[in-house]
């Protein structure tokens, strides 16, 4: 399978997470799982970094919200892409995940494996021109 | 009464492909009794911060498949769990047992009828 982007997916529920995962991976991603938002910042600190960061809400440890703050703080990671994935579907909440530099916000009553691919490619494109 | 699981919505969750479909469908057998065991375990120890958050964890993924009457049971005793009523959380348990005993009976029967 052509690799086609690195992506970190940051996902408590176990489901949700392999189901992501294997969706990505089909189609050629290259997939780093983390299960709370604690290990995600540290893997999304880490180099080489992902060009698409996958971002679950509420999680143990560190919840999202922080790890999406903390992210856009520092420059090495402040223009990785991120893409929320939450129970919520209060405008409130896509507001602040927004207004702290979220590129996208998914509410998983309403996911689609498809669509959020098609928008992690999108997304891949603009990190990875050519 | 209407079907546990709305196929239509898990079909849009997965890549709306048979295969895809049946991807998903293995995948939520083999993990959606996880985190009802240990809501079970929070349950147990009327633990309402953990009942709570555990609640939402579920409630997440069984709303992503279109189990919407499970979800509906998961969000209130997550929103009773976080008024501090434990016990009244704790009393939807059987519920949430029986009613994910009849979402998996139907994902795998969906399963079985497309191949």
């Amino acid at each position: 399978m052509t690799h086609c982007g690195r992506v970190l997916l940051v996902e408590d529920d176990k489901f949700l997470r392999r189901a992501c995962e294997a969706s990505l991976r089909q189609r050629g991603f290259d997939v780093a799982t983390a299960t709370d938002g604690e290990e995600g910042l540290r893997l999304a600190k880490t180099p080489p970094f992902a060009d698409v960061v996958l971002l679950d809400l509420l999680m143990p440890k560190v919840p999202g919200i922080e790890v999406l703050r903390a992210l856009k703080a520092d420059p090495a990671t402040a223009g990785i892409p991120v893409l929320i994935l939450s129970n919520s579907s209060r405008e409130g909440d896509k507001r602040q995940a927004e207004q702290l530099g979220a590129s996208g916000y998914f509410v998983k009553a309403n996911l689609s494996l498809k669509e959020l691919a098609a928008q992690v490619e999108e997304l891949v494109k603009h990190v990875r021109p050519g | 009464m209407s079907d546990p699981v709305d196929l239509d919505r898990l079909r849009e969750f997965s890549d709306g492909t048979d295969e895809g479909l049946r991807a998903l469908a293995r995948l939520f057998l083999a993990d959606s009794d996880e985190t009802v065991v240990e809501l079970a375990g929070a349950v147990d120890r009327r633990a309402a911060a953990e009942i709570q958050f555990l609640a939402h964890r579920a409630r997440g993924s069984v709303a992503a498949c279109g189990a919407a009457r499970l979800a509906e049971i998961l969000l209130e005793m997550e929103s009773l769990a976080l008024q501090g009523r434990a016990a009244d959380a704790a009393s939807m348990m059987p519920s949430v047992e029986r009613e994910l005993r009849e979402v998996q009976t139907f994902v795998s029967a969906s399963l079985l009828s497309v191949g």
